[in-house]
């Protein structure tokens, strides 16, 4: 087939071929070798930022597990997973023995969605107090829990009887049903949100009793005489 | 005296100026050769160290994973803690009407005796407050109060009677 071919032109293929193989080789090593490098290096920056992310996560976890659960049971006064009426009933009942007040006509409201994106029930009752007794009744709904606004108040005076009628908006949401990623940052909590930890402790919390289980008296054995 | 023998055939012989290109190629052939030898080694040296690397880290990734698994607890508590005081903080963004109660409490407390609060209505947005004072002075020294205070955007005097036997009757419109 090359017989044909001039000596210079067979020196001339042979010394070019070399050149050409090795210039194929260039591009296909650096071609596959490059895209492993860049495959592992991405592995590499990934595996890197989750290492960054992961031993933030450890660090917040260790500083705050002393008073987090704590805090969180507190939260979860404040703002409970369901509807808190009864709560909030006990503890406006509870304001108004401590200031001298009658309550009297006590309404819960349905759930409605509010706007804030939370749940509410719109609660309403009427008092009876002197005028003194009455504002400072009003003015101590701010400091209880489950957390309320006053959204109404009509007062009026009639022959010497001061009444008012209060509609308090209660609120609640469902508790968060997924944790994170695990490689998913978590911040510290913020100044704001400390301070509101803080707020959240002069809060007056409700009081529950807690009824004991009864302990058997009777017969161990019912079929036993 | 050295004599220089060709004893290739005329066809087999080849210019000068081929020569040299030859050369050139094939000198060209060794330094591309030794470039793409280092070149490869240079590429499995670093994807190497580069994998080793990324097996460290990795390990070490894990090794942090199966820590905070171990604090899952404490998560739930921080992801529990951080969506209550969010919301929280919603609930208590939410207009209430304590704010212009309080604004309107100093004024109430000075109302005097002989006067009688009728009827105060509040919402968030406003605020309704009827007075019946029992004598003039009580009517002035309420108004020079509200008129004077600053806590107010707008006080409007919506109606204004007299009655003989009950005294003045004002009502506000406070916003």
């Amino acid at each position: 087939m090359f017989k044909n071919l001039s000596t210079g032109t067979k020196q001339i293929t042979v010394a070019v071929f070399p050149l050409l193989a090795v210039i194929i080789l260039f591009i296909i090593v650096g071609k596959f070798g490059l895209s492993k490098i860049s495959e592992v290096r991405a592995g590499l920056a990934k595996a890197q930022k989750d290492r960054t992310i992961l031993t933030q996560k450890t660090d917040i976890l260790r500083t705050v597990s002393a008073s987090v659960g704590e805090s969180a049971n507190a939260a979860l006064v404040v703002l409970p997973e369901s509807n808190p009426s009864l709560a909030v009933v006990s503890q406006i009942k509870l304001l108004a023995l401590e200031n001298s007040v009658l309550v009297s006509g006590i309404k819960s409201g349905p759930e409605i969605a509010d706007k804030t994106g939370l749940l509410r029930t719109d609660i309403s009752f009427d008092i009876i107090a002197p005028r003194d007794q009455m504002i400072a009744f009003i003015k101590a709904t701010g400091n209880i829990a489950p957390v309320i606004v006053v959204d109404k108040i009509k007062l009026s005076e009639n022959g010497g009887v001061e009444r008012a009628a209060i509609s308090v908006k209660s609120f609640w949401s469902p508790l968060p049903t997924k944790l994170p990623l695990l490689t998913t940052e978590i911040t510290n909590l913020t100044e704001a949100e400390k301070q509101l930890i803080t707020d959240m402790g002069s809060l007056r919390k409700p009081v529950f009793v807690i009824v004991p289980p009864s302990t058997g008296t009777g017969r161990t054995d019912p079929f036993s005489p | 005296m050295t004599v220089t023998l060709n004893l290739l055939p005329p066809e087999h012989t080849i210019s000068s100026t081929l020569g040299k290109t030859l050369k050139l190629v094939r000198m060209l052939n060794v330094i591309l050769l030794s470039g793409f030898i280092i070149f490869a080694l240079g590429l499995a040296a670093f994807f190497a160290f580069s994998s080793i690397q990324l097996q460290s880290i990795s390990s070490e990734v894990d090794e942090i994973k199966s820590l905070i698994v171990s604090q899952e607890k404490t998560e739930q508590a921080v992801v529990l803690l951080k969506d209550r005081l969010a919301k929280i903080g919603m609930a208590r963004g939410v207009v209430s009407s304590i704010k212009i109660f309080s604004r309107i409490e100093p004024f109430l407390i000075n109302i005097g005796p002989n006067s009688n609060l009728s009827e105060l209505s509040i919402d968030p947005q406003k605020l309704d407050l009827s007075v019946v004072f029992r004598s003039n002075s009580d009517l002035s020294a309420f108004l020079k109060n509200i008129s004077d205070s600053e806590v107010f955007k707008f006080v409007t005097l919506t109606t204004f009677g007299y009655n003989p036997a009950s005294g003045y009757l004002a009502t506000f419109h406070i916003l």
